[in-house]
């Protein structure tokens, strides 16, 4: 005769990743530090867009305007 | 005992208001401001957190049952409890536990494997991107991508039951027609031609559409109740390959991918046939 059974103890073994809880947990806690992070700004730190601007206008002197000054 | 599972979904709820907030701030606000995605950020990051906290609940709970042969011979361990109680507290954890341990499922080796090729594009996205965009821009890109992967692990841990898919579906369908209906403009058709040179960005990202694309065509093969979930999911990771490839950056195209994925995860968790079944001979003697 046979039997079917449903294997519950192995889908709870499956059931049981500690591993993968723990990372998400830790995850979801940098999420929420960076969420702050967030909405304070950055710490007003330099942007590195304006930084980018910065270098380009001194790339412009270097280049461009210094070869006149020296001729003069 | 105080449970989370003792009260009927509290975190459904909570889990549409999220998509719907996210998708919909991306969609309407012009200019999404770095504290915006700060405010969401902190929203998603606490559900998953208390998520998580009432999945691990459920884990430690199966713990002593999931070990062989602890609850079920005094002979093997003295040490438990009496058998009366034993099954009393059997039969409470089947009856508050059973929801928590088809959410579980969201932790499967086919979801993580999800997870990991998904790391791999974003690492790899945000390494050749670093040197060009600010550091405030890396951490609001890392919050869309966890907005993404979040809505889509969320998604799968309240879509194994029947009511909440089905809410889940209507929702976020008509969310994701929505998104895609505002970003018509930004896709470009001339990229679906599949031409030119692709980098390891795009090429990670088809890998996980193909995995994607595998895993339901598995459970299609399969066959069985489970074939028109594989089908539909099979349909829409199609549409979202298409816009991976023809959505240009912007903040509808992240709207898009946020409701596209909390979409897919029903069909990822429906079609995926989870019920070991052991055959036992009887034999008298």
């Amino acid at each position: 005769m046979q039997n079917k059974n449903i294997d519950i103890t192995s889908a709870g073994i499956r059931a049981n990743r500690r591993g993968a809880i723990f990372f998400i947990a830790l995850l979801s806690f940098f999420q929420i530090v960076m969420g702050f992070f967030l909405i304070t700004g950055g710490g007003n730190s330099l942007d590195m867009a304006s930084a980018n601007d910065l270098d380009v206008s001194a790339n412009i002197i270097l280049t461009d305007i210094q070869p006149y000054m020296r001729q003069q | 005992m105080i449970s989370y599972y003792n009260s009927k979904h509290p975190g459904l709820f909570i889990y549409i208001a999220l998509v719907l907030a996210s998708a919909l701030s991306f969609l309407l606000i012009e200019e999404i401001s770095s504290a915006q995605i700060g405010i969401l950020s902190i929203l998603w990051g606490s559900f998953i957190f208390m998520r998580i906290l009432s999945l691990y609940e459920v884990s430690e709970h199966f713990a002593p049952f999931t070990s062989a042969n602890k609850a079920h011979s005094k002979a093997t361990n003295k040490t438990s409890s009496p058998l009366a109680h034993d099954l009393l507290h059997r039969m409470n954890g089947q009856n508050h536990m059973k929801r928590g341990i088809f959410a579980m499922h969201a932790m499967e080796g086919r979801s993580l494997l999800w997870f990991a090729l998904a790391f791999i594009y974003v690492a790899y996205n945000f390494y050749s991107s670093q040197s060009l965009v600010s550091q405030i821009s890396l951490i609001e890109n890392f919050s869309v991508f966890f907005m993404i992967g979040a809505g889509f692990w969320a998604g799968q841990t309240y879509s194994y039951s029947d009511h909440a898919s089905k809410l889940l579906f209507t929702v976020f369908a008509l969310l994701f027609g929505f998104s895609l209906f505002k970003a018509g403009g930004s896709i470009n058709y001339g990229e679906l031609s599949f031409s030119g040179d692709y980098d390891f960005t795009i090429l990670s990202l088809a890998a996980l559409m193909a995995y994607c694309a595998a895993a339901l065509f598995y459970s299609f093969a399969k066959g069985g109740v489970y074939i028109v979930n594989a089908i539909m999911g099979l349909l829409l990771i199609t549409i979202m390959s298409a816009l991976g490839f023809a959505l240009e950056d912007s903040s509808q195209s992240i709207a898009t991918w946020i409701s596209g994925w909390s979409l897919f995860s029903i069909f990822w968790v429906r079609s995926h046939c989870r019920t070991y079944k052991r055959y036992v001979l009887y034999q008298c003697e």
